[in-house]
């Protein structure tokens, strides 16, 4: 589903990545971690199309995606978290939700402005897929009516992946969506993480919280100054003495 | 949008939308001097052009320093246009052409960024004004340019029915905003504002949507121009400075940005406001000053955001979610 | 040649008092990270002041300079005090608050013009005294002062913002907030200084530039317009750029101005200002260095 060959990014004389290479298939979790300036949100920006190093090769779905602008590729498929929580204030709940259905809505420009009936099927399947996804994230108990204003930093967070779920996207760039949670919080991620892997997306998780990606991903790639420390399972990382060098102690759970 | 309305709801809603409109279309007719009908005019204009930037900055969160340079084009292509092609064709020609130009001078300048856009746009406007200025026989120089009267179907329109008019496009106006707002294009703007990596992770094209609500924005401006011209009969450079673009920002901050009725109420509000202040005309200015700074300061959703927080209705840049008003 | 370089001194006068408002907005932005565009108001209050001090009270120099500096100051001070940390304490968003110096503005404008009217106010120069000529060069004693002094301010400004341990603060503040808080700078003390001294520089400007353009309530936006050029030209790197961008600009309209036609005075300076926009965003000579 995704493959990276030689990526690279600098900035000056800083060299943010280098030479990163890795593959990523449907229905996989794959965690990528290492230490903070390790370069790893740098690789995401350079996934989802929002930076271009315009060094090594990107394909997505088969097809090479380096040099596409961020917003095709989110209409074709990569949907992506940020680490700071990003929802419209002035919406309710499911309009945040909805925000996300940008790619999937059937009405066009003519069709809104005129108001025409077209629109309000279309909204009215857009609340729908909203409220489902907000179901499958765990938050179908809440009126998605209020502000997002009532909603535990928490709560928001899924908010957020409820959204990018609403792209349906095939690929999903999750950009350390523990941080800011407390622990019980972090841990419901684990069950929802699987979930989304099991319904056919590939995952890429970002995550400084070791018990997670301990227990929601099926691989590692591990990255210290931007280049490619360690690869393998969760077990076998940790276990390599280079990665705990690198980590100052891999511990079972975060600060 | 997400407030499902239940037929009843939505007939009640549309029967005192239309009586509002007609009560507004039978004004001229009610006895009402004829200042006043000139003043609801204005107010019409001012709404306008009020509703077409709050696409661009309530909704984009694009600032604009300078969309008197828009409303220049279209009262001085009207102005222009109008011997040549009669009035209507020529409102119709000067929007097309506020919104080529908005589009144009768009492309480059959204590529900045706050501060920067603020002052590319304020350039933009000053050098509309001086265009104007400068524009010789064209544009009729500092002493402008006079507008004959407006003319349909052979005959010369009637104060009453020029204010038909400017009704007639303000409600079209209006509606093309709102439904242009409630729907994902919307909240597509919303995800513009709130932050653009955002926007382009949702599969918005941020570049070309910038610049296409930016040409409806010039659009809006241009027609209130328009309109401006056929009603004042008299345009001079001087009417476009920064104090019209200044002050279209502040309507819309009055009001509330980034709701469909903030524009209106805050366009209404300040026309009206200065011709019940008669009295105190000399500190008009520092008073407008003032009660901008306090509303900034104590009402950062504008009148709008106050009667939300007031009646603590259901949340959302949606004014049939406040219309319907949840149980 | 001669024309040449007599244009290139007019310019260099317009361009140092361009440059001067430039560097005050350079100051408050860097600190503070908010466009102040209430700048040209204490111009404007500088420039009345000198028509106060000079004209009726008939003040020398030595007291009239450090009056309207320490009035401009003072006003700074009140304008932090009363518009710009409110809205900032109150965390509210930039707009609104770009959009509350653009209200204080207004307030400060109309307030003056219902004081003093709306006419404009000539002023004697305060440097006196015939033509001074340096070899094919003549310049008349206040145009030199404006130039001295602005390049004298953009010293000392220099000097302390880079040796001076509150200038450096005002700088670290500028960076990040913060870390400056972190290591016990009194970061509101910063803003408000900062508006301050600003204000004081800009009043200074006014007054000096009184003479030259006179003064009138509403003179205020159009300089501060001219200032915001001056600053964006330079680039936003350090309030010395300005200076940079200022001399550019005045040098650039007063050359469109004798070679060719003073009607595009504006045209120039805001073509100007737009090509560098487009071709380097951050300003001739860049940002943070």
């Amino acid at each position: 589903m995704l493959r990276l060959e030689s990526v690279g990014r600098s900035f000056g004389s800083l060299r943010a990545l280098h030479d990163i290479s890795f593959e990523l298939n449907r229905g996989e979790v794959l965690a990528l971690i290492g230490p903070n300036g390790a370069g790893k949100t740098t690789l995401v920006n350079q996934i989802s199309g929002l930076d271009d190093g315009k060094k090594g090769r990107i394909w997505y779905n088969g097809r090479e995606i380096t040099g596409t602008p961020a917003y095709k590729r989110a209409r074709d498929g990569i949907g992506r978290t940020f680490q700071l929580v990003k929802l419209i204030e002035g919406l309710p709940i499911l309009d945040n939700v909805m925000s996300g259905c940008y790619r999937n809505a059937a009405s066009n420009l003519f069709a809104v402005t005129f108001g025409l009936s077209a629109v309000e099927k279309d909204e009215a399947g857009m609340r729908k897929e909203a409220q489902r996804t907000l179901d499958f994230v765990g938050l179908g108990h809440i009126d998605a009516t209020q502000s997002i204003a009532t909603l535990s930093y928490g709560q928001q967070r899924l908010v957020e992946i409820a959204r990018a779920l609403a792209l349906k996207p095939a690929l999903l760039l999750l950009d350390e969506p523990a941080a800011g949670l407390n622990t019980s919080e972090a841990q419901n991620l684990v069950p929802l993480i699987r979930q989304i892997r099991d319904s056919g997306i590939a995952v890429l998780l970002i995550e400084h919280n070791m018990r997670l990606v301990a227990e929601a991903s099926d691989r590692c790639f591990v990255m210290h100054l931007g280049e490619r420390l360690a690869e393998g399972t969760f077990s076998e990382i940790s276990a390599n003495p280079q990665v705990r060098k690198a980590y100052l102690g891999v511990g079972d759970g975060d600060a | 949008m997400s407030a499902e309305a239940t037929p009843a709801r939505r007939t009640a809603s549309i029967a005192i939308q239309l009586g509002i409109v007609a009560v507004l279309a039978a004004l001229p007719f009610l006895g009402v001097p004829n200042y006043i009908v000139q003043l609801a005019g204005s107010a019409g204009i001012a709404v306008i052009f009020a509703l077409g930037l709050n696409l661009l900055f309530g909704y984009c969160g694009q600032i604009s320093f300078g969309h008197a340079g828009f409303y220049a084009v279209g009262a001085y292509g009207v102005a222009i246009l109008a011997p040549m092609l009669g009035y209507i064709p020529a409102l119709f020609l000067a929007l097309l052409l506020g919104m080529a130009v908005a589009m144009l001078i768009g492309f480059p300048l959204l590529r900045l960024r706050g501060h920067y856009l603020a002052l590319g746009t304020l350039a933009f406007g000053i050098a509309v004004e001086f265009l104007a200025l400068q524009g010789g026989d064209f544009t009729g120089g500092p002493w402008g340019l006079s507008v004959d009267r407006p003319v349909l179907f052979g005959s010369g329109m009637t104060a009453a029915g020029f204010y038909l008019l400017i009704l007639a496009c303000t409600v079209i106006a209006f509606y093309f905003a709102k439904n242009l707002v409630n729907s994902r294009i919307g909240r597509a703007m919303q995800t513009i504002r709130e932050d653009e990596a955002l926007a382009m992770a949702v599969g918005v094209n941020t570049v070309f949507f910038k610049v296409a609500v930016f040409g409806v924005s010039g659009a809006f401006a241009a027609l209130a121009g328009g309109l401006y011209a056929g009603l004042n009969l008299y345009i001079t450079p001087d009417l476009f400075d920064i104090r019209l673009s200044i002050g279209v920002v502040v309507m819309i901050v009055l009001g509330g940005a980034g709701t469909p009725m903030g524009p209106v109420i805050g366009a209404v509000l300040l026309t009206f406001l200065p011709e019940l202040l008669h009295g105190f005309h000399e500190y008009a200015a520092v008073i407008y000053g003032l009660i901008l700074l306090l509303v900034l300061r104590f009402m950062p959703g504008g009148i709008v955001g106050l009667f939300r927080k007031l009646v603590r209705t259901k949340p959302g840049g949606n004014e049939r979610v406040v219309t319907d008003a949840a149980s | 040649m001669s024309d040449f370089l007599q244009l290139l001194i007019a310019g260099a006068t317009t361009g140092s008092i361009y440059g001067l408002i430039g560097l005050t907005f350079t100051l408050t932005y860097n600190a503070t990270k908010l466009p102040n565009l209430a700048l040209g108001e204490f111009v404007m209050i500088g420039a009345m002041l000198a028509v106060l001090t000079f004209s009726v009270w008939k003040l020398p120099m030595v007291v009239a300079f450090p009056f309207i500096i320490l009035a401009g100051g003072a006003c700074g001070v009140l304008f932090d005090r009363l518009v710009t940390a409110p809205m900032r304490n109150a965390g509210m968003p930039m707009t609104s608050q770009i959009m509350a110096t653009i209200a204080a503005a207004i307030v400060i404008s109309s307030g003056m013009a219902q004081i003093a009217g709306v006419r404009q106010l000539g002023l004697p120069a305060q440097f006196q005294g015939g033509v001074i000529r340096m070899g094919e060069l003549s310049i008349l004693p206040q145009n030199l002062a404006v130039i001295v002094i602005t390049a004298l301010i953009g010293v000392g400004l220099w000097l302390f913002l880079s040796k001076t341990r509150f200038g450096l603060s005002i700088v670290a503040t500028g960076y990040n907030p913060t870390a400056a808080r972190l290591v016990g700078i009194k970061v509101s003390h910063v803003f408000l200084a900062t508006f301050a001294l600003s204000a004081a520089i800009a009043a200074l400007a006014g007054a000096i530039v009184a003479p030259i353009i006179s003064a009138s309530a509403y003179m205020g936006l159009n300089i501060a317009i001219k200032g915001f050029i001056a600053a964006v030209v330079g680039g936003m790197g350090r309030p010395i750029f300005a200076l940079v961008g200022g001399l550019v600009v005045g040098i650039c309209e007063t050359m469109m101005s004798g070679y060719v036609s003073s009607a595009f005075n504006e045209v120039i300076t805001l073509g100007l200002m737009l090509a560098v926009l487009m071709a380097r965003p951050t300003g001739l000579l860049g940002e943070r260095t």
